[in-house]
């Protein structure tokens, strides 16, 4: 029996219950206030280590889980794939039980092969946080992506959301689509034909090869970064082009309601896939979704670490 | 080449001779020299006073004519570490085989006489099963300079190809292919377009849903259609290895129509598991062709009942454990199967998707004609090639277990109805369970 | 706290005792006070409803600037991890800097003790107080803790197999009483 007050890892968003997400936001609520004190610090995982195993390099997100294990008053440690092993040929597997040899209790993981917080969830005895497995999943971005909309909504219930972007090979798109069809919301995506993978419509999703068409009458929209990676790859002939006719600027978001919230899992390519005017307009809450990450991952640290203590009972 | 002079009898066993066509019936058979003597129906004859023959009970199993396989990979040379002749040909005996065809690409690739002969000789010391090698068309597989293809059919090749790899100019592919025929040899190609290949799995709602890299059929059909061109334009016997997907059955189909001199097969992994089976990530269940959806599934079975597709290959691959204890993107292709085919096909018979005699045609009949072998019926005269069937066994298949050196199986944990109990070769006992 | 299965006891406050031990708690803390300004700071959730009576109670008898703010003290509990239920965490709400200031913490139950240790240290982390003090509904002994109520509205004996519930109509009850319950097992 699922309890949805404690996680024993969280590798995907997909199949996790309503309630189970609920209760995540809803824990997130009371975090957010911690870091609203002047000493943004409380002691439930005091003793606790947490492992940020980043293979695949990210700033951001490995400083927003440091900031919210240590807000909670966790022990942190630094692994990225750089200055480790692996980079000499050491095997993942390999590389991870050599860290259980400091005893993490959870190990926080970004890696650019899919299913591999799964591939170490099965085999190491730690509670496993999944910071991004290639395309696959990152389900922290799209719980502190649902936080923001219910802060600011009210709600997530029947809600409009646009994903615009590199949906074939975006993780934030596919935790966001399981997250939001499971609290209820309604998904619309869109992207050029080439990147929208095949049978994404097998989701109840809307999926659309145009903006304007998914953001009609949206409550939220999210713009995806264009990777420049992608570039060589023949999915889209420039950056200029891709603005025009797929990038977001203030007269396209006129098509969605008024109060529309413009969202971005950062970092943005100013001028590709958002213009800097909506970047920086009221209805823009990319730094909102920032600070909301940091309470987020402590509501999941958190649940994780309880789902340690009470099953060392 | 031994054989065995004594008379042996296999009696109450259930004959299966894919030559009478029915089911199988009560009876018995006798041997002697390598050579089938006599057939009989019923209760054998009690042997005459004097007479020194060996009897061996089949009760409650299927006799029928041995395996052969005609693509595997027994990594020798150069990949020992995986598995060598000795250790596949006791895999394959195990699974019921007395002939298998191995893949070119070894280390060195089998591109000249020399490798031919060393593989023959392999085979001929481990003493289980006959190995066919198969040439490779180019040298070092680069598409680039053919390989001497009348020099290795003078040393014993029957079959070339260019193992999993893609002939990339299909001008260059067209004079091999011609080149082949001028020696009697059969050309196998595998079948995947790679500039369409983007990754290991099907392009299809598992892979959208995994973030996993993916390959269209339509990768497939475009070297299907190509194959299918030049063997209509040189005239060579082309086999198409391992068809995994319904378009590449219906353009088979159309081609057979149309009296083109092809042959296809499919791999065992294609006819059990559909794109589910990497749902979890499991590098077990990582092979090449990616298996693919269910329709897919569904059509390679209808294709092989009615012959479109002739034959089943093991695509036996075996790899170290190492190779497969990692995260999905990065583990080795491929699985160790020659000693469970018939364990799946029959499993998949108990099922009611496949006919047993569909079984026995694709193992066992079918291969034998598009290679020119002789036997694959039991009949006096014939080679006494013969494997001994337990049709009702279920086992659980145990990676770890293997008779093969390799582990990886994607069937690891799964209970497969139905095992071979005995093989023999030229009348000789090549594998007792 | 243990909802299922717990017969009523006895009711040791009715709605008018309730009404006089609060008027009695502000005019305690009144004579033992020499600043008119003081801190409430109530205990999620029960201690913030009874500190909201005493807020009222306490400018009728002349504190001019009272200060008010909500603890919840869930992450500071010992047992967070291992309570069998598993408690969800509610609001902190202190607005202002904690330094200097005359902090009285309120609470309904005072039991074990426990919960007052956390809050004391959650408040450490909200500045540093001049002083604090504790004023309470109900003492009901059976302190595991060396913790004392400065102020307890009442003081009753009880078993461990007892709880002793705070009901105000704020909190959706018909009626204000204290109730001490026997749990089944």
């Amino acid at each position: 029996m699922e309890n949805p007050n404690t996680l024993n890892h969280l590798l995907a968003l997909e199949g996790l219950s309503k309630e189970t997400v609920t209760s995540i936001l809803d824990h997130a609520v009371g975090f957010k206030e911690v870091s609203k004190r002047r000493i943004k610090k409380v002691p439930p995982l005091r003793g606790v280590t947490v492992v940020l195993f980043f293979i695949e390099n990210s700033t951001r997100t490995r400083i927003s889980f440091e900031v919210a294990a240590k807000r909670l008053s966790a022990d942190t440690l630094n692994f990225s794939a750089s200055t480790s092993s692996l980079s000499k040929g050491e095997t993942l597997l390999d590389t991870a039980k050599n860290l259980m040899a400091m005893q993490p209790d959870i190990i926080v993981m970004r890696h650019f092969a899919p299913g591999a917080a799964k591939f170490l969830s099965e085999r190491i005895p730690a509670g496993i946080v999944n910071a991004g497995d290639g395309p696959h999943a990152h389900p922290t971005q799209a719980l502190l992506d649902m936080y923001t909309m219910r802060e600011r909504k009210g709600r997530l219930e029947g809600l409009e959301v646009a994903i615009v972007g590199d949906i074939a090979h975006s993780r934030v798109a596919r935790s966001n689509i399981h997250g939001l069809l499971t609290m209820g919301a309604k998904v619309r995506l869109a992207g050029p034909r080439t990147m929208l993978p095949t049978m994404i419509d097998r989701f109840p999703v809307s999926v659309h090869d145009r903006i304007e068409p998914a953001i009609e009458g949206a409550d939220v929209v999210m713009m995806l970064r264009i990777q420049k990676e992608r570039m060589g790859k023949d999915l889209f002939p420039s950056d200029r082009e891709y603005a025009r006719v797929f990038g977001l600027d203030s007269q396209k978001l006129k098509l969605a309601k008024p109060d529309c919230l413009v969202m971005h899992p950062g970092p943005m390519n100013r001028g590709v896939e958002i213009t800097p005017e909506v970047a920086d307009s009221t209805q823009s809450v990319i730094l909102e979704q920032v600070e909301n990450g940091v309470a987020v991952r402590m509501a999941v640290l958190f649940m994780v670490a309880r789902h340690l203590g009470v099953s060392e009972e | 080449m031994m054989v065995t002079v004594m008379r042996t009898r296999i009696v109450n066993c259930q004959i299966f001779d894919p030559a009478t066509g029915g089911d199988a019936f009560p009876g018995w058979v006798e041997f002697e020299n390598g050579v089938i003597t006599a057939v009989g129906k019923g209760q054998a004859p009690a042997p005459s006073a004097g007479a020194e023959i060996t009897d061996i009970d089949g009760q409650g199993f299927t006799l029928a004519p041995s395996f052969v396989d005609m693509y595997a990979n027994f990594c020798e040379p150069g990949y020992e570490y995986r598995e060598t002749v000795a250790s596949g040909s006791r895999a394959a005996a195990s699974g019921g085989y007395t002939a298998v065809c191995l893949r070119p690409d070894t280390d060195p690739i089998i591109q000249r006489s020399d490798v031919v002969r060393f593989l023959l000789e392999r085979g001929v010391f481990a003493n289980m099963v006959d190995i066919f090698p198969i040439g490779a068309l180019s040298m070092n597989m680069e598409g680039q300079t053919m390989a001497e293809i009348g020099e290795m059919a003078a040393a014993g090749a029957r079959l070339v190809g260019e193992g999993n790899t893609f002939v990339k100019r299909t001008g260059f592919l067209r004079r091999c292919m011609e080149y082949a025929g001028n020696f009697g040899l059969v050309v196998m190609l595998t079948n995947e377009d790679p500039s369409l290949a983007e990754g290991p799995c099907h392009e299809g709602f598992m892979s959208t849903s995994r973030g996993l890299k993916c390959t269209p059929v339509q990768a497939e059909e475009i070297a299907v259609a190509r194959h299918i061109a030049l063997a209509e334009l040189t005239g060579t016997p082309t086999h198409l290895v391992k068809i995994s997907s319904a378009a590449g059955v219906r353009l088979i189909r159309d081609a057979r129509a149309r009296g083109i001199n092809i042959t296809a097969s499919v791999s065992i992994h294609n006819l059990a598991l559909n794109e589910d089976a990497n749902a979890g990530y499991d590098a077990m269940t990582k092979v090449w062709p990616p298996l693919r959806a269910e329709e897919d599934r569904l059509a390679l079975l209808a294709a092989l009942e009615d012959g479109t597709i002739d034959i089943v290959v093991s695509d036996h691959d075996p790899h170290v454990i190492e190779g497969k204890e990692v995260e999905f993107d990065l583990a080795t292709v491929g699985a160790s199967s020659i000693e469970l085919t018939f364990g799946v096909l029959n499993t998949l018979v108990e099922r009611g998707e496949l006919k047993f005699a569909t079984v026995i045609r694709a193992l066992a009949t079918a291969p034998r004609k598009i290679m020119h072998l002789d036997g694959g019926v039991i009949s006096a005269g014939m080679p006494a090639d013969l494997v001994l069937l337990d049709r009702k066994a279920v086992r659980k298949v145990c990676g770890a277990e293997l008779v093969s050196q390799g582990v990886n199986t994607p069937f690891d944990g799964t209970d497969l109805a139905g095992c071979p109990v005995m093989t023999f070769r030229r009348g000789r006992m090549t594998f007792a369970a | 706290m243990g909802e299922t299965n717990k017969i009523e006891k006895r009711v040791i406050m009715d709605a008018r005792a309730v009404e006089l031990a609060v008027s009695d708690l502000a005019g305690r803390i009144r004579a033992a006070s020499d600043e008119d300004q003081v801190c409430l700071i109530g205990i999620q959730t029960g201690g913030v409803y009874v500190a909201q009576r005493l807020h009222k109670a306490m400018e009728a008898v002349g504190f001019k600037d009272i200060c008010f703010g909500r603890l919840d003290i869930t992450l500071y509990r010992d047992d967070i991890f291992t309570a069998l239920q598993q408690p969800v965490v509610r609001s902190t709400d202190i607005r202002f800097d904690l330094t200097g200031k005359n902090v009285i913490l309120v609470d309904d139950v005072l039991y074990t003790g426990r919960t007052i240790r956390a809050a004391l240290d959650a408040l450490v982390d909200f500045g540093r107080p001049r002083r604090v003090r504790l004023a309470v509904l109900v003492d009901r002994g059976l302190r595991e803790y060396p913790i004392q109520a400065d102020f307890a509205g009442r003081t009753v004996n009880t078993d461990a197999n007892e709880t002793v519930q705070v009901e105000l109509v704020e909190m959706g009850f018909e009626r204000d009483r204290v109730v001490v319950y026997e749990r089944q097992s």
